[in-house]
């Protein structure tokens, strides 16, 4: 199938899913009474009285119908709504807290996915020698490790016991007042390409400074996950017939394995790996809470919690369009590694 | 297996291996070897010379003025806009600010404030009498549902919303005499509360021109109702700010941080930190760390974790600061008889039936079943003192020696025994306590409530459930479904009709919810919110006091206590109950390294 009519027709398909997906929160959510969804305009105790106003202003008792039909006619107009928890539109919400998200994603999925394939190549080279003992060891270690635990104690560590090595959050304190200075512009709000753009080193290094612990906190704990799957790809790959033939033609281990093997034995990877970034751009709360790197994950939390429906609505929009285009971007890589597959018609 | 290849491999190993060695011996330290390392010496570096770094948790809801209700919003806005008057230092005055002087005319509803020349607006504009007179109607005309201008409205016009009284009534509360404002009292006994109002957040004064230029209320008569009870973020000023205060807005990063900038050309003495930050940060470790890091000067300590605090020569405690808040668990008169926490709604052993609380037996032996002193011990770690009533200390005709009750089992047993006739004492009880999940202080003071009545009579049967605050707490609790429900008030101004009404008038904000109706309480309250005369005054709410107790329609709790952590480079604090602004008077205060 053609490439272009592919996208289009993949894209097509976004329509229905996120009516779908935005149907059924709404649904959800309007099994909470009007009180209920009203106490997310009522932050102090003080201003109980008021509920039956604020039901009114904001129109929580009209029918199910009648709200989701003026939440969708404000989406198709570009008003995603006001997200109360933040006190922002939800679109400016989105805006605001995705490059936070985006760049753990930049930094934590290359060293995620390379870790994982070196191990996961090592461990099936070396099956059931010490090497593939080790390495299955500690992705289970890994895997299991708490990330709320894992991350704090990588704090206390490295931030406290080491006096501010490695600190929370995005910036140092001078770091941010230079960053919000007139004469630094923020291209992306991605602190490191917006230092590379802006070609200020110090801010570029403190920007790094501030990544590595939550992307070690986020690797170790998934970098497992590709592991394991790129060991039992690798040990099916090994297992092929074409790999006994070029062995027996006398060709490199090296070439054996790089060339050969580890190329199919990347597919399944692949398509893991777009959903990791995707993931990981979406948000992960508890290591955006420990080291206060506010993003996706942060956000969508808090109007979890706090009933903020427009913001959770808005989530569910952006999260289902990132994973029709990861999807899509994943099924295009697809046929650039495995040449036999064609778009929407499988492998030929 | 190439060389090459395994080499990169094994190099991930070992570092994983790195990783897993550093991590270990963390966690196996034992507890005796942990006690000894908190004992050293911490020493927390002097950092940020130049700003003030607070960490914090909650960010505010809006930089408006006349929207903000909440102590986040209210702390940002008295460090960028000021007011016509503020707390003296620590004394219960108030001090010309924006005006340089007031009076009270003859009348006795009217005040003039003549205002202060050669102030300036951040953008530059200067201060007139128009943009005070402006500032006051515009935050009347706004008047949001759930916001704090109701004070204003009852002062001023003498109702609860300023749409029903109108703009002319509006129009008419605030005029402008040459270089003065006049403002116009509903009451004459208004007239000292309007002060302490008038200190409030919620009276800065803002450029009615920079306003009017970004689209907001024009000050006619023809577009108010356009700016009246506006739906949230519509307002410009919701995170844009134009004062004249010692700081001014350099960036609001919602859920981050809200950065101030020192202004130059602030007409009083000049601000002392270049900047003022205030970081929002949820979780406790990580503020902690960057406390004893020395990154922050500040930190909110929870209560449960004031322990950790303890011990740290660099750090600087300020404790027992009397909070003008009041904690009480309220007793539900007339329940819902569809409550689900009522179990089968009759005096049959198995629940209670929805007048219960109205017996005066079974509330006295509720009181006597409390235990104020593992209460502030356990649910507080002491940071707090009991109170018999709403009119707590601070307060004006506070009675220190009203009388308050104690835990006596042996009295509870009698009230209960009395209460219903003897069925409750023959029959027992059942129904189910809510509390604020992960709120520490309340779940202690279910518990203790319900362990004393299992004490006192093996058939009253009390459950705890946790509960979210806003999913399932305030739905019951508007709908009279919870038998018994806790809840706090801080003051909005310092007078004890801000306490009394909320906790004792059949309309007040908490007491309306549990439905105690009391017609001599409801005409003693509206006799002292009116009364002129101070010793008549006193009367009143010394006998408002005796009420609470006599009468008993809940269980008074406490005042809490506050405390302030700052690190030793931070000198010039002060208190004022009054009103205790968060984190401190930052216009006061200092940081040196030495």
């Amino acid at each position: 199938m053609e490439l272009r009519s592919y996208i289009v027709r993949r894209l097509l398909l976004l329509i229905p899913v996120l009516f779908g997906v935005t149907l059924f929160i709404f649904g959800v959510t309007m099994l909470f009474s009007p009180t209920q969804r009203a106490t997310l305009y009522v932050r102090d105790p003080r201003q109980l009285a008021d509920l039956p106003a604020v039901i009114e202003l904001y129109h929580l008792d009209a029918p199910f119908v009648v709200q989701y039909g003026s939440w969708v006619s404000q989406v198709v107009t570009g008003n995603l709504g006001w997200s109360r928890i933040v006190s922002m539109p939800v679109w400016e919400a989105i805006w605001h807290y995705l490059p936070a998200s985006l760049e753990l994603a930049i930094f934590a999925t290359p060293v995620i996915i390379l870790a994982g394939i070196a191990l996961g190549t090592t461990a099936a080279a070396h099956k059931d020698k010490p090497a593939d003992h080790i390495t299955r060891v500690l992705a289970i270690f890994g895997w299991s490790l708490p990330t709320f635990w894992f991350g704090l104690l990588l704090l206390m560590i490295f931030y406290g016991l080491f006096r501010g090595f490695l600190p929370p959050g995005r910036l140092s304190v001078q770091m941010d007042i230079l960053v919000g200075a007139s004469d630094f512009i923020r291209y992306t709000h991605i602190n490191t390409l917006d230092a590379i753009l802006n070609l200020n080193g110090p801010v570029l290094l403190d920007a790094i400074r501030h990544l590595i612990l939550p992307v070690i906190t986020l690797s170790v704990v998934q970098v497992a996950f590709i592991m394991r799957l790129m060991r039992s790809s690798m040990l099916e790959a090994l297992g092929k017939g074409y790999i006994l033939t070029a062995k027996a033609k006398g060709l490199d281990q090296r070439v054996v394995v790089n060339r050969h093997a580890r190329r199919n034995a990347l597919i399944p990877v692949i398509t893991v790996s777009g959903y990791l970034f995707a993931a990981l751009a979406n948000g992960v709360v508890i290591t955006e809470t420990i080291f206060n790197f506010k993003g996706m994950g942060w956000w969508a939390w808090q109007a979890a919690v706090n009933l903020d429906i427009p913001a959770v609505l808005g989530f569910a929009l952006f999260n289902a369009c990132l994973f029709v285009l990861v999807n899509l971007v994943v099924d295009i890589l697809y046929t650039r590694v495995d040449p036999r597959v064609r778009l929407g018609q499988g492998i030929q | 297996m190439s060389k090459r290849f395994s080499k990169m491999g094994w190099i991930v190993l070992v570092a994983l291996l790195c990783l897993a060695l550093v991590a270990l011996p963390a966690c196996t330290t034992p507890p005796a070897e942990q006690e000894e390392e908190e004992e050293e010496e911490i020493s927390i570096p002097f950092k940020n010379p130049n700003e003030f770094i607070e960490m914090t948790i909650g960010g505010p809801e809006c930089l408006d003025p006349a929207w903000g209700y909440d102590t986040a919003s209210g702390q940002q806005t008295t460090l960028i806009y000021q007011t016509l008057v503020w707390w003296d230092g620590t004394s219960s005055n108030v001090k010309p600010v924006l005006c340089t002087d007031y009076e009270l005319l003859p009348d006795g509803v009217t005040y003039r404030f003549t205002i202060r020349e050669g102030v300036k607006f951040h953008d530059g504009g200067d201060l007139t009498p128009e943009d005070v007179e402006y500032s006051f109607e515009r935050t009347l005309v706004q008047d949001r549902a759930g916001g704090p201008v109701w004070m204003l409205d009852e002062e001023l016009l003498g109702v609860y919303d300023s749409a029903d009284a109108g703009f002319a009534a509006i129009d008419a509360a605030i005029e402008v005499d040459g270089g003065d404002v006049l403002i116009t009292l509903a009451d004459p006994a208004w007239a000292i509360p309007f002060l302490q109002v008038a200190a409030g957040p919620w009276c800065s004064i803002v450029d009615k021109e920079w306003c009017v230029a970004n689209g907001e209320w024009d000050g006619t008569e023809a577009t108010w109702m356009d700016f009246h009870n506006p739906e949230s973020g519509t307002s410009y000023l919701w995170d844009e700010a134009n004062g004249t205060g010692p700081w001014m807005l350099e960036e609001w990063d919602p859920g981050n941080q809200v950065k101030l900038l020192r202004f130059d050309d602030y007409w009083g003495d000049p601000a002392p930190f270049e900047r003022v930050i205030t970081q929002q940060v949820d979780e406790w470790t990580t503020r902690k760390l960057a406390f004893l890091a020395g990154d922050v000067d500040c930190v909110y300590v929870p209560l449960t974790y004031i322990d950790e605090m303890d011990g740290i020569d660099d750090v600087q405690l300020i404790k027992d600061l009397p909070n003008l808040t009041f904690d009480a668990f309220f007793m539900t008169f007339d329940l819902d008889p569809t409550s689900d926490y009522i179990g089968s709604g009759q005096l049959d052993g198995e629940g209670i039936p929805t007048d219960f609380f109205s017996d005066i037996d079974v509330r006295k032996g509720m009181n006597y079943a409390f235990d104020w002193v593992t209460y502030l011990a356990d649910g507080l770690s002491g940071e707090g003192e009991q109170r018999g009533s709403p009119v707590i200390q601070g307060l004006t005709y506070f009675n220190p020696n009203a009388k308050m009750y104690s835990k006596d089992l042996d009295k509870a047993a009698e009230h209960f025994q009395a209460a219903w006739g003897g069925e409750v004492w023959t029959k027992g009880f059942k129904f189910t306590l809510l509390y604020n999940s992960g709120n520490i202080a309340r779940k202690t003071a279910c518990s203790i409530l319900a362990e004393n009545l299992v004490k006192i009579n093996p058939l009253f049967q009390v459950q705890l459930q946790p509960a979210d605050w806003g999913t399932v707490m305030v739905p019951n609790l508007v709908t009279y479904k919870m038998p018994m429900f806790q809840i706090g008030w801080m003051a909005d101004y310092p007078d004890p009709d801000n306490f009394v009404y909320p906790f004792m008038h059949s309309t007040g904000t908490f007491s309306h919810f549990q439905g105690y109706n009391n017609p001599e309480v409801d005409a003693l309250i509206e006799a002292g919110k009116l009364e002129l005369d101070p010793v008549a005054r006193e009367a009143i709410y010394l006998e408002l006091q005796d009420w609470y107790y006599d009468d008993a329609p809940g269980i008074a709790l406490c005042q809490p206590f506050a405390r302030r952590y700052f690190t030793k480079y931070i000198s010039g604090f002060y208190y004022n109950p009054m009103n205790p602004v968060y984190p401190g008077p930052l216009w006061d205060m200092s940081k040196s390294e030495s």
